[in-house]
C-alpha cells in the first residue's frame, strides 16, 4: 500500500523525536533576532516562557549577545557552551551542553540544551581514563621486562650457537681426522706388509668411532638441558646424594664421604643428580693420591642448597678453571700433552656449568695447585621457587 | 537591574569554588573538588552600587584551563574577573599574576583584582608574599579568607561599584 506525506512525515518526526532523547535534549528554544523566547519545547521548556528576553530566563548566554549575533552571517556555524552547571544551591544540578544556530529560513536562533554528562559520570569516566593508562604503564612496563628477558634468552641462545659453532668446527673435526688417518693406514696395511696390522688399525678405528659416540650424544644431552617445569619435584638431596655415590665405581685408592645437611627442596631432580654425579666422578677419576678424598657437602634450606665437593687431587690452575666448563674440554697432563682417553667426551663439567646456570645457581671452582693439593666445586642450587622469584 | 559577567580564574585547589560558594551561599566546605568545566552562581550584590541592582553571574571555572581559558568559550562576554591565588603555595601566586596579565592583554579596561586567598593560613602579622609581575605592574589585589568570609563580599561590592563608576 502507498503511503500518504503525513505518515511519512509522521515517521520522520517520529525520528527525530528519538533521535533528541538519545542525545538527551531538555529543551528547544526558539528565539528571535532581538532575544527574545519565540517559542520552547522540551523537558526544561517551562522555565523559559515565551515573551520574555533570552539571558533572563537562561542567564549562561548573557554575555553571549554578540556571538550570537554573529551566527546571522555564518548560519553553518554553531556557538557551543559545553559542560555548564548553574548552581542555586547544595544539591547537584545537571549539567548541560548549550548550541545556539541561526535559521535562516526561520529568521530565529534555535538553542539546543542538552544534558551533559554529570559531574559523577565525568568523575567516573576521568577513574576510568586514569586506571586505563596506569594498566597500560603497567603493560608497558612488563613488556619491557619481557623483551629484556627474551633479550636476554636471545644472548644466552647466541652464546650457545657459538659454542655450538666452535665445538663442531673445532672438537669435532680432530677425531674426524683421526679416522681418516686410521683409513687411510688400515688400507695401506692391506697392500704394505711394513705398514703394520690392520686389525691393529682396525682397532684404533673402532676406538675413535666410540670416541666420536660418546662425544655426540654428550653434545645432544648438553643440547637438550633445559628446564621442564613438568619435571619440577620434591627432592630429598639426602637420598639423591648417596644414590648418586652408590652408584659410581670409586677406585680402590679413593674415598667419598658425606657431610652436612642436605634438605628436601622442590627442584629437577635429575638435573640435580647429573651435577652431583659428574662432580663427584670428576673428582674420582682424577685422583692421583694414594689415599684419595672426596668430601660432598650439603648446606642450606628448603629454598636454596649448597654443595661443595671437594678433592685432595692434583687441583686446577687458575689459567684453566675457565676452560673447563667448555665442551670437550680436557685438561693437558703434567707433560703439556692432550689427553688420550677414549672414554672420556669431556662434557662432564660442561653439562654440570650447564644445569647448574638452567636451575638459576652458580658454580665456582676454588683451588691453588701451586700452593696446596685439591680442587672445590661450589654450587649454589636454588629451589624451583627461589629460581623464579630471582626472575 | 545590572547583569554582569564575572570570571573567577587560578590553579586548581586555590579556592575559587569556595569563594563562590561564601559569596552566594555563606558557606564553606573544607572538602577539595574538582571544578569540572564550568559552574555558574548568580549573585546579587548588596548595598546595590548606586542604588541600581546589581547581578554578578559568577563563572567559576576548571583551574586546569591554565591559560588555555583565554581561547576557550567561557571566557567570551565577561566583563570582569577576580583572579585567585593560595598565599600557601607560591607557583600559585605567580600563575595569578601571569593570568592576570593575559587578562589585562586579551580584556584591555575590563575589571581585574588579583585574590589572595587562604590568608587565614598565614600566621599572624606575616604579610603575605607577594608575586614580583604583580607588584611590579601595579595589579590590584586584595586578601581574602573564603574560610572566614574576610573580604570575599567586599571585593565583589568593590567589583560591581568600579564596573558602575566606570560605566563598562
Amino acid at each position: 500500500m502507498r503511503r500518504g506525506p503525513d505518515s511519512v512525515l509522521n515517521d520522520a518526526l517520529q525520528h527525530a523525536c528519538d533521535m533528541f532523547a538519545e542525545n538527551a535534549t531538555l529543551a528547544f528554544i526558539w528565539v528571535s533576532p532581538d532575544m527574545t523566547v519565540v517559542s520552547t519545547f522540551g523537558e526544561l521548556a517551562s522555565f523559559v516562557p515565551p515573551g520574555v528576553a533570552l539571558t533572563d530566563s537562561v542567564p549562561v548566554l548573557f554575555g553571549y549577545e554578540d556571538d550570537l549575533a554573529a551566527l546571522q552571517d555564518h548560519p553553518e556555524q554553531t556557538l557551543e557552551i559545553p559542560n555548564i552547571s548553574i548552581v542555586t544551591g547544595r544539591e547537584q544540578k545537571p549539567r548541560l551542553n548549550l548550541s545556539a544556530r541561526w535559521s535562516a529560513p526561520r529568521q530565529q536562533y534555535l538553542i539546543l540544551v542538552a544534558r551533559a554528562l554529570s559531574r559523577a559520570a565525568l568523575e567516573q569516566e576521568l577513574q576510568t581514563q586514569v586506571r586505563g593508562r596506569r594498566m597500560a604503564e603497567m603493560m608497558l612496563l612488563e613488556q619491557a621486562q619481557d623483551i629484556r628477558e627474551t633479550n636476554r634468552a636471545l644472548a644466552e641462545v647466541n652464546r650457545d650457537l657459538a659454542e655450538f659453532a666452535h665445538v663442531v668446527s673445532h672438537d669435532l673435526k680432530a677425531p674426524m681426522r683421526a679416522l681418516r688417518y686410521f683409513a687411510d693406514d688400515l688400507e695401506s696395511s692391506l697392500s704394505d706388509p711394513d705398514a703394520g696390522d690392520p686389525r691393529d688399525h682396525l682397532a684404533r678405528l673402532k676406538g675413535q668411532s666410540r670416541r666420536m659416540t660418546t662425544m655426540l650424544s654428550s653434545l645432544l644431552s648438553y643440547a637438550r638441558l633445559e628446564r621442564k617445569e613438568e619435571a619440577v619435584d620434591q627432592v630429598d638431596t639426602g637420598t639423591l646424594v648417596a644414590e648418586v655415590i652408590a652408584s659410581l665405581p670409586v677406585p680402590a685408592n679413593a674415598q667419598v664421604s658425606v657431610e652436612g645437611d642436605w634438605p628436601t627442596l622442590m627442584t629437577i631432580g635429575a638435573q640435580l643428580d647429573l651435577v652431583v654425579r659428574n662432580l663427584i666422578e670428576n673428582a674420582l677419576k682424577y685422583c692421583d693420591r694414594a689415599a684419595g678424598r672426596v668430601t660432598v657437602s650439603g648446606a642450606g634450606d628448603a629454598e636454596t642448597l649448597t654443595i661443595t665437593v671437594a678433592d685432595n687431587g692434583p687441583g686446577i690452575s687458575l689459567e684453566y678453571q675457565d676452560a673447563v666448563f667448555r665442551p670437550f674440554a680436557q685438561l693437558p697432563d703434567e707433560s703439556g700433552a692432550p689427553p688420550l682417553d677414549e672414554n672420556s667426551s669431556g662434557m662432564g663439567l660442561a653439562l654440570v656449568k650447564r644445569a647448574v646456570e638452567t636451575a638459576g645457581g652458580t658454580i665456582e671452582i676454588t683451588s691453588d695447585p701451586a700452593n696446596r693439593p685439591g680442587t672445590v666445586f661450589t654450587v649454589v642450587w636454588p629451589s624451583e621457587k627461589e629460581a623464579e622469584s630471582q626472575g | 537591574m545590572i547583569i554582569r559577567k564575572i570570571m573567577l580564574l587560578g590553579e586548581m585547589g586555590v579556592g575559587k569554588t569556595s569563594i563562590a560558594n561564601r559569596l552566594v551561599f555563606d558557606t564553606f566546605s573544607g572538602e577539595y573538588g574538582v571544578s569540572i568545566g564550568s559552574d555558574i552562581y548568580q549573585y546579587q550584590v548588596e548595598p546595590p552600587p548606586g542604588d541600581n541592582p546589581f547581578l554578578f553571574n559568577v563563572w567559576d571555572t576548571d583551574g586546569s584551563f591554565g591559560e588555555t581559558i583565554f581561547k576557550s568559550v567561557y571566557i567570551r562576554g565577561a566583563h570582569a574577573a577576580i583572579i585567585v591565588g593560595d598565599v600557601t603555595r607560591k607557583h600559585t601566586m605567580e600563575t595569578m599574576a601571569r593570568l592576570a596579565v593575559r587578562f589585562e592583554e586579551q580584556l584591555p579596561g575590563r575589571y581585574l583584582c588579583c585574590v589572595v586567598n587562604k590568608i587565614d593560613l598565614l600566621p599572624e602579622g606575616e604579610a603575605p608574599s607577594l608575586p614580583e609581575r604583580l607588584v611590579s605592574r601595579g595589579l590590584p589585589y586584595v586578601t581574602t579568607s573564603a574560610r572566614t568570609g574576610e573580604n570575599v563580599r567586599e571585593t565583589f561590592a568593590t567589583a560591581a561599584e568600579t564596573i558602575v563608576r566606570r560605566g563598562q
